[in-house]
């Protein structure tokens, strides 16, 4: 038999021994690993759901800003516009002869808490989030009437509405609807799958829709007078005079920088242009505190559970005095001596490790629809990412040093005894 | 056989000499009782002979050998391999079987394992002989851990170990202390019926005058030692 083997054999000897203590440990470990990795594939999918919110688009414009700021409100439709791009400014940019297309965004308005896109039949044959993908239709289309709604995934499912519904809209973002448009009900025309982007969020008509909803509206309340009713507002000319903000694809990525820079020097109208993947990498910026902090738990989770471990060798050290000094008698060297105690604590981060990923990743399989749905976070269950792969060496490398230490400590004791054995 | 010249050993290099043999000198075969009280450098003697120490001054030889020209490894070799040592008390390995404590010296010495097999076919084979012949009844081979035997058996397994492989030598530490005089008696008849089979030479260091008339010679520390141990 092999020395090492057989060595290896002693310590799990050993180690069964102290099952009791050994399980214990092992699940501690398991958890520290698997909290660590798992706060790690959360944060990259987190990372890439968040950068997958919009892709294709090479600008956004919206009235001069922060950058942030128009990120915010016409990407992921949170906060309000100070100002509005109108509509010449956004004529102008999207008939110039490097852009491909554009999506006009009109927003303000809410319907129960989720926002309300006023936009053009573009938006369904344009968007892309992910990696290029586009916007599908789980049931319907898209809006051809002026009092057409199209749905995302989520309004859908958390009002429970369905492809021909009625629904009435209101005005500014609040939940409560204090002056909803109750007198000219949206129907429902199609709702769109899911995309766990913001998309899901939102409910989206047409631009003339919006208009309509607003026409006998001036300084956010209703005027007294002429009622506009759904019949005679379909045979009007609904001509927006302003959008909230649009997203740009150019026939040439090489383009973006030219018009991003004659969009933000136009003297004609403050007007902002940002490339949506530089603002996001900004944002995401604002959470590396967040990140860190999770990191930094995760770790000391692992890390106590080292400690635990090192403090099991550490415990069990006195009564292995007597048993090392029997292994010296029958021809132990002295690093069989280390190799019998640290491998047992390299044994133990081990089984824990495989332990810790079976547990990982078993959740990120079961969890993984779910929170794509929920929160529009994917974590990755496929493979470990070198970042991963230095945790685990991390881990083990620490294990190791837990075992070290114990085992030096018990290799100078067994010099110090020799062949006796203390009591 | 075992062979001591003009051998001196501190600790530390300043502190006081806590062995000084002129010559020790000890036949084949040769059961040798050495007595002395705790502190006279019995301990010490032991890890000489062991190669767990080397001393400062004069030279050791066991079998021919001359343990200062062997590295700290081939010493641990050696004794793995020639010598047979039982302790005072904890002979055993607690969370081993009785066979797996037995066949330790096998995991570490080729020669003991060699030397097994060709006694008794295989390693474990020649463990449970050893065990029955000292009277370590067959059902607790390969369960008992040795918490569930009394001292008396833990020592007699402890003898079974010392002499797997059959090494040339065997030195025990006060083997008899932690046992009453029927079992020291008894432990003593097995340990000699075996030595005899098997022609081991015995280093029995034990300060139980009751034990002392049945062996070849009889050596005390005081006598060994040049001059008296200063104190510390």
């Amino acid at each position: 038999m092999n020395t090492m083997l057989m060595l290896v054999r002693l310590s799990l000897q050993s180690l069964w021994s102290r099952r009791g203590t050994a399980i214990l440990i092992v699940l501690a470990l398991a958890m520290g690993v698997a909290l660590l990795l798992g706060v790690e594939k959360l944060r990259q999918g987190a990372r890439n759901g968040f950068a997958n919110t919009i892709s294709g688009t090479d600008l956004v414009v919206g009235a001069r800003s922060g950058s942030l700021n128009l990120l915010l409100y016409a990407v992921f439709r949170v906060g309000n516009a100070t100002s509005n791009a109108s509509w010449s400014a956004y004529r102008r940019i999207a008939e110039h002869p490097d852009v491909a297309w554009t999506i006009p965004l009109s927003l303000g308005d809410n319907h129960r808490g989720y926002p309300v896109v006023g936009t053009s039949e573009d938006y369904f044959s344009h968007l892309r989030y992910g990696r290029g993908r586009q916007l599908e239709f789980a049931t319907g289309k898209a809006f051809s009437d002026v009092f057409d709604v199209v749905l995302g995934a989520e309004v859908a499912a958390a009002l429970a509405y369905r492809v021909g519904d009625e629904i009435v809209v209101s005005h500014g973002l609040g939940e409560i609807d204090t002056n909803a448009h109750d007198d000219r009900p949206f129907r429902v025309s199609g709702i769109l799958a899911r995309t766990g982007t913001p998309v899901d969020r939102s409910l989206h008509v047409s631009l003339a829709g919006i208009e309509a909803m607003h026409i006998d509206w001036r300084q956010g309340t209703r005027q007294p007078g002429i009622r506009f009713t759904p019949e005679r507002l379909r045979g009007m000319k609904l001509q927006p005079r302003a959008v909230t903000a649009f997203l740009v694809g150019l026939k040439s990525r090489f383009a973006v920088f030219t018009l991003q820079r004659d969009i933000n020097n136009d003297r004609r109208e403050p007007l902002l242009a940002i490339m949506p993947g530089v603002a996001l990498q900004q944002l995401w910026s604002l959470m590396r505190n967040v990140e860190w902090a999770l990191t930094a738990i995760a770790t000391l989770v692992a890390l106590s559970a080292l400690l635990g471990m090192l403090a099991m060798l550490l415990a069990g050290l006195g009564e292995r005095r007597r048993e090392i000094a029997i292994f010296r008698s029958v021809g132990a060297r002295p690093w069989q001596v280390i190799f019998l105690i640290t491998s047992e604590a390299v044994g133990l981060v081990i089984v824990a490790m495989v332990l810790g990923l079976a547990v990982l990743f078993g959740a990120l399989v079961l969890a993984e629809n779910w929170m794509a749905e929920t929160y529009g976070v994917r974590p990755a269950a496929s493979g470990l990412g070198t970042l991963e792969l230095l945790y685990l060496a991390g881990i083990l490398l620490v294990g190791l040093f837990a075992g070290l230490l114990p085992s030096f400590a018990a290799y100078r004791r067994s010099v110090a005894d020799g062949l006796t054995i203390r009591l | 056989m075992i062979e001591l010249e003009d051998v001196q050993f501190r600790w530390h290099p300043s502190g006081p000499v806590v062995l000084d043999i002129a010559r020790l000198s000890v036949e084949a075969g040769e059961r040798i009782f050495l007595q002395g009280p705790s502190g006279s450098g019995k301990t010490t003697l032991l890890n000489l002979l062991g190669g767990i120490v080397l001393p400062q001054r004069g030279r050791i030889g066991i079998l021919d050998r001359e343990l200062a020209a062997m590295s700290a490894g081939e010493r641990d070799h050696f004794r793995a391999g020639y010598m047979g040592i039982i302790f005072q008390v904890f002979n055993l390995v607690p969370y081993l079987s009785l066979v797996d404590n037995v066949s330790l010296p096998c995991l570490f010495s080729h020669r003991r394992r060699e030397r097994a097999r060709s006694r008794a076919g295989s390693v474990r084979q020649a463990a449970e002989d050893l065990l029955a012949a000292l009277g370590i009844p067959p059902s607790q081979f390969s369960g008992a851990m040795a918490s569930e035997l009394s001292t008396g058996q833990q020592q007699r397994v402890a003898v079974a170990r010392a002499l797997i492989g059959d090494p040339e030598i065997i030195i025990t530490d006060e083997p008899t202390s932690a046992l009453d005089q029927e079992n020291a008696e008894t432990f003593l008849n097995l340990l000699f019926r075996e030595l005899a089979a098997r022609k081991a030479t015995l280093l029995f260091v034990s300060h139980d005058q009751r034990l002392a008339s049945r062996f070849d010679s009889r050596l005390t520390m005081a006598e060994l030692q040049r001059k008296p141990v200063s104190a510390p």
